[in-house]
């Protein structure tokens, strides 16, 4: 079926503008063409105006049928295809692929050859194919192929049609040069499109459904501070001195509340498995305020993680857990207690698509514009201007361990009740 | 044509369905899915959010006693295949495929039908797009299936026949009536006798087209 262009305009009513049109510089064409080209312009252009077709055709002196025909020309078509549009509008331009009706020109009746190379590629089966095998192994330089010339190619032609028994009374062997000519520019027509990189199988994603209910979409996952700072562990009455320049923050957020469940601090770049679980945990034992040792720091009134609101949200069901596809996130015993003790449903998402878990992410955004405050930051990459300047790198200022809990646990519970 | 040739060598280890495990490599690279089920009580993988909508629809189909994803490893010439799902419905065995727009190969369809027919089986491609169709409902049973899995231990027979007697004294109730939200010590019992009563299909509710919730009706089936 093919289009007419008034249902193309129905369809796609982008195309009334006609200045959103390809534009082509007449001066590119040939002379003969040039003056035809720039009245349909005119023409096309009025009429897509809103002017009446008799008084576009009366302005320009033409035929009234003509308006109709060249918006045919540029908007019909293919419904499945582009219109052809302002490309159209060159005279003498071929809209359609020209099928061969007659019989091919032979010793016996001589005729024109126009469109005979298509019809014996849609005629001899295989012929087309073989073509084809012949081109791909010269392109992608198989060991099992030839480097083909236009010579060759021709004569790879000729061979396969004295294979199929094609007469040699007929097209292309009564018109030498005019077969051979028209194979060249097949030859090359056909190995440029067979160079083309090919599309890559796209994956559709479909969206998830919005959770409706507090606990059913659960997004965890970790981001890494810098705290350059020394611990002082305390292990059989000696005190050793530990140096942290990187530390873990753990967050579990609601995607329907968009509320920050619960959150866990681990002192190392790499959390394992129990510190997940320690998070996880943390979703059923009540939230506890910090004590405060910071000057200036204090949580805002009603600021708490939703644990500490009471029984009926530490005993909640789970949904899904959705996590990143981190090789602690598939340890066993995060799988076991997420689905076998809790009931709920584990996902590890799709590699490299961190949007599906937005609002986690978003909330590392948060923290990370406060965490960026300090100096001594390494910033969100090697090239970001808000990372540590060298001359603290002597002298790093410092921020404890103990001032950064409380600022995250501040910070935190502050965006639940913002 | 080279497909077409291994129609004839379909062979598997077993057809004792047993979900085959999922590489570590494809869990971290497909949107692979995790629960545990009340008719599949063990953590079952799914590789797909559709594989997922699918297992809670055999769990909320009271015909359905049983079922197992990934249930065997099917040889095809030198290729393996795995089915996505083995259900047993209503006495009957079927191997279950989801694809996108139920666009599978033809020859290894048509392969894997004869090879699960000499076995009585029978094999179906479902599409993907038939089962999102049913997502809300699949959403609602997944619900219950979570809470049913979470509250295992449970004892509910006194819940169990108290919410039948109530159903009983009045048609079409809602879940708010049945299960009062205030009340904090009997609320959660009788949720998940509720929930088992509706997945053993004692009862129904309306699920098909809005989430489950206190304004949800349930009726005795008949």
């Amino acid at each position: 079926m093919r289009l007419t262009w008034r249902q193309r305009l129905m369809d796609e009513p982008g195309y009334c503008n006609f200045t959103a049109w390809p534009v082509i510089d007449p001066n590119t064409l040939p002379v003969t063409k040039r003056r035809g080209f720039l009245r349909n312009r005119h023409i096309v252009a009025q009429a897509l105006a809103g002017r009446s077709f008799a008084e576009v055709a009366a302005a320009n002196g033409v035929d009234l049928s003509l308006v109709s025909v060249l918006l045919q020309r540029s908007l019909g078509g293919d419904p499945d295809g582009a219109p052809r549009l302002t490309m159209a509008l060159v005279p003498g331009t071929h809209i359609r692929p020209g099928r061969r009706r007659k019989a091919l020109p032979s010793l016996a009746a001589p005729a024109g050859a126009r469109g005979a190379f298509q019809h014996l590629l849609a005629t001899v089966p295989g012929l087309q194919a073989a073509l084809d095998t012949m081109l791909v192994a010269a392109i992608t330089h198989d060991r099992h192929g030839q480097n083909v010339t236009p010579q060759i190619f021709h004569a790879e032609l000729l061979r396969l049609l004295r294979d199929a028994h094609w007469p040699e009374d007929t097209y292309p062997f009564t018109a030498v040069r005019q077969g051979y000519e028209t194979a060249r520019r097949y030859y090359h027509r056909r190995g440029q499109e067979l160079q083309l990189p090919k599309p890559k199988p796209t994956r559709v994603i479909r969206p998830l459904s919005p959770a409706h209910a507090i606990y059913q979409d659960i997004h965890i996952d970790e981001h890494t501070y810098d705290a350059h700072t020394t611990l002082y562990l305390s292990l059989d009455g000696q005190i050793i001195p530990l140096r942290v320049s990187r530390v873990t923050l753990i967050l579990a957020v609601d995607a329907a509340t968009d509320c920050y469940l619960a959150y866990q601090l681990c002192l190392t770049q790499r959390p394992n498995q129990y510190d997940l679980l320690a998070l996880l945990r943390q979703l059923r034992s009540p939230w506890q305020p910090l004590p405060l040792t910071t000057p200036g720091l204090q949580y805002a009134p009603g600021a708490c993680l939703p644990s500490a609101l009471g029984t009926p949200f530490i005993l909640a069901g789970l949904g899904v857990v959705r996590l990143d596809n981190a090789l602690a996130h598939l340890a066993h015993s995060v799988r076991d207690f997420v689905c076998e003790r809790e009931g709920a449903t584990l996902n590890l998402g799709l590699p490299n698509h961190p949007k599906g878990r937005h609002p986690v992410e978003h909330a590392f955004d948060l923290a990370a514009s406060h965490a960026h405050r300090l100096p001594s930051t390494t910033g969100s990459h090697p090239h970001d201007v808000l990372r540590e300047a060298r001359k603290n790198l002597d002298r790093p200022p410092t921020i404890t361990l103990r001032a950064l809990e409380e600022a995250l646990s501040v910070t935190l519970t502050e965006h639940n009740v913002g | 044509m080279p497909r077409l040739a291994f129609s004839a060598r379909v062979s598997a280890d077993t057809l004792v369905p047993a979900e085959t495990p999922t590489p570590h490599g494809l869990l971290r690279q497909a949107d692979c899915y995790q629960q545990v089920g009340v008719k599949y009580p063990q953590r079952g993988t799914f590789h797909s959010y559709a594989e997922l909508l699918h297992a809670a629809l055999l769990e909320g189909d009271s015909t359905v006693s049983h079922y197992v994803p990934q249930p065997y490893r099917l040889r095809l010439g030198r290729r393996i295949y795995i089915p996505d799902c083995y259900v047993v419905q209503a006495g009957q065995r079927r191997v279950v495929e989801l694809k996108p727009r139920g666009e599978f190969d033809d020859a290894m369809q048509r392969a894997v039908t004869a090879f699960l027919a000499e076995h009585r089986q029978h094999f179906e491609v479902i599409a993907n797009e038939s089962v999102f169709a049913r997502e809300q409902e699949a959403l609602n049973w997944l619900h219950i299936v979570r809470a049913l899995v979470a509250a295992r231990a449970l004892d509910t027979c006194a819940d169990e026949q108290a919410v039948l007697d109530d159903c009983r004294s009045a048609t079409g109730i809602t879940l708010g009536a049945l299960c009062d939200p205030t009340d904090r010590l009997a609320a959660p019992r009788r949720e998940i006798a509720l929930y088992r009563l509706l997945h053993r299909g004692r009862l129904r509710a309306s699920l098909a087209e809005h989430p489950l919730d206190f304004t949800t009706e349930v009726r005795l089936c008949d």
